[in-house]
């Protein structure tokens, strides 16, 4: 015999859920919030425009992190002009185009194994594959095959070693599992019945993902972009491997530069003993912060613009 | 029922001719020379995988008319609509055998040029599903495919097949603007103007009406009435009083089968197996 | 068609048998009236004609819903408009025997009343092919119907022989040549009687196969 359930408990549980919720937002928030406005406090003194176009000092009224502000810039760029393209190619390839067989099936798992990964492990691989080149090139410097003037902005040098190139490239290992999933999910997102409705009109399965697929999943690709980006700019233990040196006096010049971080230079003067240096370390994640905020802002632009808005 | 108009009980000298002009015929005549097919099957089967959907199919669509499929869900005149532009072969476990062919060519051949094909032969799906561009992108965007166009061709192309599909006047002032933004009965005229702007010579239908309103319904099957002349267009419909509108052959399937096919108006005053006069009137399925 | 409407196609066919068997009724009591000149059941026929109106009416207008809400296709198709067709024709036959009884009271009560065989034969065989056409339609009997509408000449014939018998009868006797004419009126009843009583069994035949055989078609 099934029994009537009470109204009035039903209506408790509704409203303990949403309880539940409301404060679990909150908490969120009011942790960002936190952590927002306790940087805010102790970095905005030291924020100045010296601050950023200058180099590490000893001294801390005199440091600046121009150095590895733009060291990031360079690095995540090379990161986000390889991984992009090629997890996206990938992904529009494994989505559309590859027969559903054993084969991609397993580079599927692998692929999604990969994202899970812990980076430190890409950083180690980086360094073998791109900085050393498993030692086929020689293991010092002087054995290294050069390409053009160290001067001017095309240098290529084989091994790639301790340079904005090689960690780049390994900030890409990091993040190419992450842009090809979301991707693959956001082609997968776009209604069969727009590819029915194209290849029915006698569109080849190209032409159909160019014209029709590839822009319809534009949103979620970019978000996916922005998502990747996003946690490449904050990496710092793959490129620690790497070499991302702290102590460096110029901006990268070409491929080849040695290179400094955000994230490593925050650590090093978080790590200081001295308060001014932890007011420097707090100024420099409100420039990161900064950073983060310009590349996002122009993904969404880049998103906005090609949705092709329709009045 | 007659189908030559009534003769003149008199026939006076002088007025011979005059009487016979008075005459209107009372029902439509049938084209007066013989009917070419457009498509054939003979002993056409297919399958899914272990699952056969299609047993052995004997069917003759005759060219320029409309063929409406009619019969129970599930029972492959959908399936047998799609592989007529071979639209099940991204289906990995789908297989044919038998003979289908398209003005006496062989759709399964594995030689069959798949593209120029699906250029032939358009198809209009059950729910409405414009492409989320601009109006005048989605009737262009099937001729762009084939061929260079200019802009003035394109134009012109894209207002004859609108006008065709009897939508012109409701959107020639918004061409640019999305399609998605029209009604679901607009949309499928969208939709069929888009499938006739590649000069199909065959139309395929899947319950192009089954997502719409009545009003919406009765505009797309007088459409269809004046598409008839041009194309070959075949309908697959749950709605027999549909079927017994608008098309001028129907074939009843069930369970894969071909149970009969003839001239729409036979089969729905005198079927010629039991079971089609079951279904048509409503005692199963 | 639904389940509902399609019961009463069922009832439909059932009301219409309903009526032929009352209007089959009311053609024995003309015969009875015919033969014996009974005025008191003339009267019973006479009065009788309009139940059978309301029936056919009731009929018809059931038709009409049918054709209406039900968009009946094939074989449903034809029934409803046969039965529109064969009520409309009953109601028809049961106004010839409406109209043969008031000729015959009007006949009787003037001293008249006489009457050749060939008359009761014309009757009983329109009788007949009357009770044949309504079990053909019952069966679905094409033969039957084709029997029937030859046996329509066999009426014919002996419709010559009461107008031979009726001339004659003016001849013998000019005074009664009144009573002659309205006994001919009977007769050209009857005769209609049989011509439409064919008309069911043509109806018949579009019901059963859904070709018309009206107008001597075969």
């Amino acid at each position: 015999m099934a029994t009537p359930r009470s109204t009035a408990s039903r209506l408790f549980s509704n409203r303990a859920f949403l309880l539940i919720c409301l404060m679990a937002t909150n908490i969120a928030m009011i942790v960002l919030a936190v952590l927002l406005i306790s940087i805010f406090w102790q970095g905005w003194g030291t924020l100045s425009w010296k601050f950023i176009t200058s180099f590490a000092s000893r001294k801390p009224s005199e440091a600046g992190i121009l150095a590895p502000l733009m060291g990031s810039v360079w690095v995540c760029a090379i990161c986000g002009l390889v991984a992009l393209p090629l997890g996206i190619g990938t992904a529009i390839f494994l989505e559309e185009f590859a027969k559903r067989s054993r084969f991609t099936r397993i580079i599927q798992t692998n692929i999604m194994n990969l994202a899970g990964v812990p980076s430190i492990v890409y950083g180690i691989l980086g360094l073998t594959a791109f900085a050393r080149m498993f030692g086929a090139f020689g293991t010092t410097s002087e054995d290294a095959m050069n390409f053009g003037d160290s001067e001017s902005l095309l240098f290529l040098r084989i091994p790639f070693g301790s340079t904005v190139l090689a960690g780049g490239l390994t900030l890409m290992l990091v993040i190419l599992p992450v842009v090809i999933i979301s991707t693959q999910e956001a082609l997968r997102s776009v209604p069969s019945s727009l590819r029915s409705g194209a290849f029915a009109l006698g569109a080849t399965r190209w032409q159909t993902v160019w014209a029709i697929t590839l822009p319809a999943a534009i949103p979620g690709i970019m978000t996916g972009a922005i998502l990747s980006m996003s946690r490449a700019i904050g990496e710092s233990a793959p490129l620690l491997v790497i070499g991302g040196l702290l102590l460096v006096f110029n901006t990268p010049q070409n491929l080849m530069s040695d290179f400094a971080i955000l994230p490593l230079q925050i650590y090093n003067w978080a790590g200081r003993p001295q308060d001014s240096f932890h007011a420097l370390a707090a100024s420099a994640i409100i420039v990161q912060l900064a950073v983060l905020l310009v590349f996002n802002g122009f993904a969404v632009f880049v998103r906005q613009k090609l949705q092709k808005p329709l009045q | 029922m007659p189908t030559e108009p009534p003769k003149p009980l008199t026939t006076p000298a002088h007025g011979h001719h005059v009487a016979a002009q008075l005459a209107i015929p009372l029902t439509a005549s049938a084209p007066a020379t013989a009917t070419a097919t457009a498509i054939q099957a003979r002993g056409f089967s297919s399958w899914y995988g272990e699952f056969q959907a299609l047993k052995s199919l004997d069917l003759e669509i005759p060219a320029q008319q409309v063929t409406a499929f009619i019969g129970p869900s599930g029972c492959g005149k959908s399936t047998f609509l799609r592989w007529i532009n071979r639209m099940n072969d991204p289906i990995p476990s789908a297989r044919a055998e038998g003979t289908l062919e398209l003005q006496g060519k062989d759709l399964l051949a594995k030689s069959v040029d798949v593209v120029d094909l699906r250029r032939r032969v358009g198809m209009v799906f059950q729910k409405p599903n414009p492409f989320p561009k601009s109006i005048y992108d989605n009737v262009a965007f099937g001729p762009r495919l084939h061929k260079h166009y200019t802009r003035a061709e394109l134009d012109e192309l894209v207002e004859r097949s609108l006008r065709s599909a009897s939508i012109w006047n409701e959107v020639k002032d918004r061409l640019r603007s999305s399609a998605l933004g029209l009604s679901g009965g607009q949309q499928q005229r969208l939709c069929i103007a888009r499938a006739i702007a590649v000069g199909p010579e065959v139309l395929l239908m899947d319950e192009p009406c089954s997502a719409l309103d009545p009003k919406s319904t009765l505009a797309i099957e007088e459409l269809i009435e004046t598409l008839a002349d041009r194309f070959t267009i075949v309908i697959v419909t749950h709605n027999m009083q549909q079927a017994a509108r608008v098309s001028d052959q129907t074939a009843f399937f069930f369970e894969g089968r071909l149970i009969e096919s003839g001239n729409t108006e036979s089969i729905f005053t005198k079927p010629k197996i039991k079971q089609t006069e079951d279904y048509v009137t409503g005692r199963f399925g | 068609m639904s389940v509902n409407l399609q019961s009463r196609v069922i009832d439909l066919r059932r009301n219409l048998l309903a009526l032929g068997a009352v209007v089959e009724q009311r053609v024995m009591n003309v015969i009875d009236v015919i033969r014996d000149g009974d005025v008191e059941l003339a009267r019973i026929v006479r009065s009788g004609d309009a139940e059978i109106d309301k029936m056919q009416l009731d009929l018809e207008a059931e038709c009409m819903r049918l054709l209406a809400l039900g968009s009946p296709v094939a074989g449903d198709l034809r029934l409803i408009l046969t039965a529109m067709r064969v009520s409309n024709e009953l109601e028809r036959i049961a106004d010839m025997a409406k109209g043969i009884s008031k000729r015959v009271i009007r006949l009787v009560d003037s001293g008249n009343y006489r009457y050749p065989t060939s008359l009761v034969q014309m009757a009983e065989a329109a009788l007949n092919m009357l009770r044949d056409v309504l079990i053909a339609f019952s069966n679905e009997d094409i033969r039957l119907c084709l029997e029937v509408r030859r046996a329509d000449a066999y009426v014919d014939n002996l419709n010559r022989e009461v107008v031979a018998w009726a001339r004659e009868w003016i001849e013998q006797d000019v005074e009664k040549s009144g009573a002659a004419i309205e006994l001919l009126a009977i007769a050209q009843r009857v005769e209609r009687l049989a011509d439409i009583v064919t008309a069911i069994a043509e109806d018949t035949v579009f019901l059963v196969e859904g070709r018309l055989v009206r107008h001597g078609l075969e």
